[in-house]
């Protein structure tokens, strides 16, 4: 491999790692809220009718295939950015891909933990709000890492299919080299970096969850 | 305040006169309470009125409705029909913050302790307190004075999960006073701990109840909590209270279902041995009584004397007493030794004298 080649390996790693990282916070940002009221519209403050919306908003947003998604958010994507490719322009549909699917995750967490625990609460006299802050949110972290995790990981394969769209980033260089003009190398070196990324990203978030536990 | 003073001053005609002057507080009381899930009736028509300071055991298997009914009262459920009084102020309809108003004068403890794996002992005993916003100094004060009473003093940095089922729910207890309420509502609490260790939890909820002056409302499946506990019961039976009573009134009562649900936990097993020879039929066997005696019935001079007057030998196997509030009471299983005209007048003998007698079978004399 060339010396600008390599150039452009490293160039590209980076732009993987800052869309995966700065899509996964804005995921956050989106799903974290919208999973929460999701659970506490149906557990903790039951209001059947915006459950019903935020559940709906969720799965059709679920069931679009991510790269159709990616196409048809171009005209949003140009409102927000001002441009529909380039590593900013990917992080648009990324965001809005991963969101919905991290707040599932979020509601699948609280779902999974002891119905008691929100009933414990609820004798205390917690408003909704303090439900959140004081039980729901502190006893689900560990499993919040996890979700997380999945979330970044997820991000990694979606950001790949964003490089074919003038995204950038370690997908798009697999595709221009290695797919197009048949560079067995650098195909095999982006490969090897993407296994690189999610073994690490696993391996963080799985240490964070353990060190937050405490069961 | 309604204060049946009057009567306890006045006894009408009819009633005996109370020994001392007591003052009788509702401090809970549910009228008319019904609640469906679907088609399945989890109370019927529930009349209950728990008084300030008691003690109040309710009692019934799993699926009698005592969960449901217990959460009526802070509202964890919601009643169909009927009304919620809690310190003679109607709560039924109450929403919002009125709701979590009320519920901040009541408690609850878990039979799985519901406690927050996340968060220390210290947290965990602060949280209700936060919910209340009260500062984090007050907090600290409280725990201070809390930790003493629960035994907890080393494991205030502790995580539940480094604690024994005994100690999270001495957690819980610890948790459920911080905030001074009036009411400890309990939900099998001690179902889920061992003997010894329900021991000691049931001696701290009396010690809570006589220290704080607080009411405490527990369920359970279990007779010997209540009578261990309990200054009254109520006994419920497919979503209905079939029995409310006081502890010390179980036995002068022979048609009530919570008198022989204590018998029949104070009775012993018998050997494998004698059960597996034991026979319904007379024959040449020697019968097996089982006797119920209470109070003031004492059998030891009973059993002699009886011995004596149908000259007959009764031979004691196994014997069992327990005290209940101030009465004694026990249950005795014996072998007599002789069987059909003198069984008969020994078991009239037991009338007189106001026992229980059951035959519970015929053995052959070799088995004992």
């Amino acid at each position: 491999m060339s010396p600008v080649m390599l150039y452009d390996v490293l160039i590209a790693t980076a732009a993987t790692l800052y869309m995966v990282i700065a899509s996964t916070v804005f995921a956050i940002a989106i799903g974290l809220p919208l999973g929460t009221l999701l659970f506490s519209s149906d557990k903790i403050k039951p209001n059947p009718i915006l459950n019903k919306i935020i559940a709906a908003i969720i799965n059709i947003s679920r069931s679009i295939p991510f790269i159709i998604l990616l196409v048809a958010l171009i005209p949003f994507t140009r409102l927000v950015v001002g441009s529909s490719i380039g590593i900013h322009a990917a992080m648009v549909p990324l965001t809005l891909g991963a969101a919905p699917f991290f707040a599932r995750l979020v509601d699948n967490v609280y779902r999974s933990m002891s119905e008691g625990l929100v009933e414990a609460g609820f004798s205390m006299g917690a408003s909704s709000w303090q439900m959140i802050k004081h039980i729901l949110l502190p006893e689900a972290t560990p499993q919040l890492i996890h979700a997380v995790t999945v979330t970044a990981i997820t991000l990694v394969n979606y950001s790949a299919m964003a490089g074919t769209v003038g995204g950038g980033g370690l997908g798009d260089l697999a595709i221009r080299y290695g797919y197009q003009r048949f560079n067995l190398p650098v195909m095999l070196t982006t490969v090897a970096i993407l296994v690189i990324i999610v073994q690490a990203l696993q391996m963080i978030g799985d240490r964070l969850a353990k060190r937050l536990s405490h069961t | 305040m309604k204060i049946r003073l009057k009567r306890a001053l006045f006894p009408p005609k009819g009633l005996p006169p109370r020994s001392c002057i007591q003052l009788v507080i509702s401090m809970i009381k549910l009228t008319g309470l019904n609640k469906s899930f679907g088609k399945h009736i989890a109370l019927q028509d529930i009349n209950l009125s728990i008084h300030s300071g008691e003690i109040f055991g309710i009692i019934g298997r799993s699926g009698a409705g005592k969960s449901t009914l217990l959460r009526c009262i802070n509202r964890l459920e919601e009643p169909d029909t009927g009304h919620v009084y809690v310190d003679n102020e109607e709560i039924t309809h109450l929403k919002g913050l009125q709701l979590r108003k009320t519920r901040h004068k009541m408690a609850m403890i878990f039979q799985h302790f519901n406690l927050l794996h996340s968060k220390t002992v210290y947290d965990n005993i602060a949280l209700p307190m936060r919910i209340q916003g009260l500062s984090e100094a007050t907090i600290k004060q409280k725990i201070m004075e809390l930790l003493p009473l629960v035994e907890l003093s080393e494991k205030l940095d502790a995580y539940p999960s480094e604690l024994s089922g005994g100690q999270k729910q001495r957690v819980a207890i610890a948790r459920a006073l911080s905030t001074s309420p009036s009411i400890l509502l309990c939900d099998e609490a001690t179902s889920a701990l061992d003997p010894e260790t329900t021991d000691a939890i049931l001696e701290l909820l009396k010690k809570i109840n006589q220290t704080l002056n607080l009411t405490i409302v527990l369920i359970t499946h279990e007779m010997d909590v209540v009578k261990r506990i309990c200054n009254r019961l109520a006994l419920m039976e497919h979503g209905k209270i079939v029995e409310e009573t006081p502890i010390s009134d179980v036995f002068n009562n022979k048609d009530s279902i919570a008198r022989s649900m204590l018998y029949a936990q104070l009775s012993p097993e018998l050997p494998q041995c004698i059960q597996r020879n034991l026979s319904q039929e007379p024959d040449d066997r020697l019968p097996l009584v089982r006797i119920f005696f209470e109070g003031h019935g004492a059998t030891v001079p009973f059993i002699s004397k009886t011995s004596r007057d149908l000259n007959m030998d009764i031979n004691i196997l196994l014997a069992n007493v327990d005290r209940f509030e101030n009465l004694t009471c026990g249950v005795l299983i014996a072998a007599l030794s002789t069987n059909g005209e003198h069984l008969q007048r020994f078991i009239q003998q037991c009338e007189q004298h106001n026992l229980t007698v059951e035959v519970l079978g015929y053995v052959t004399s070799d088995v004992i």
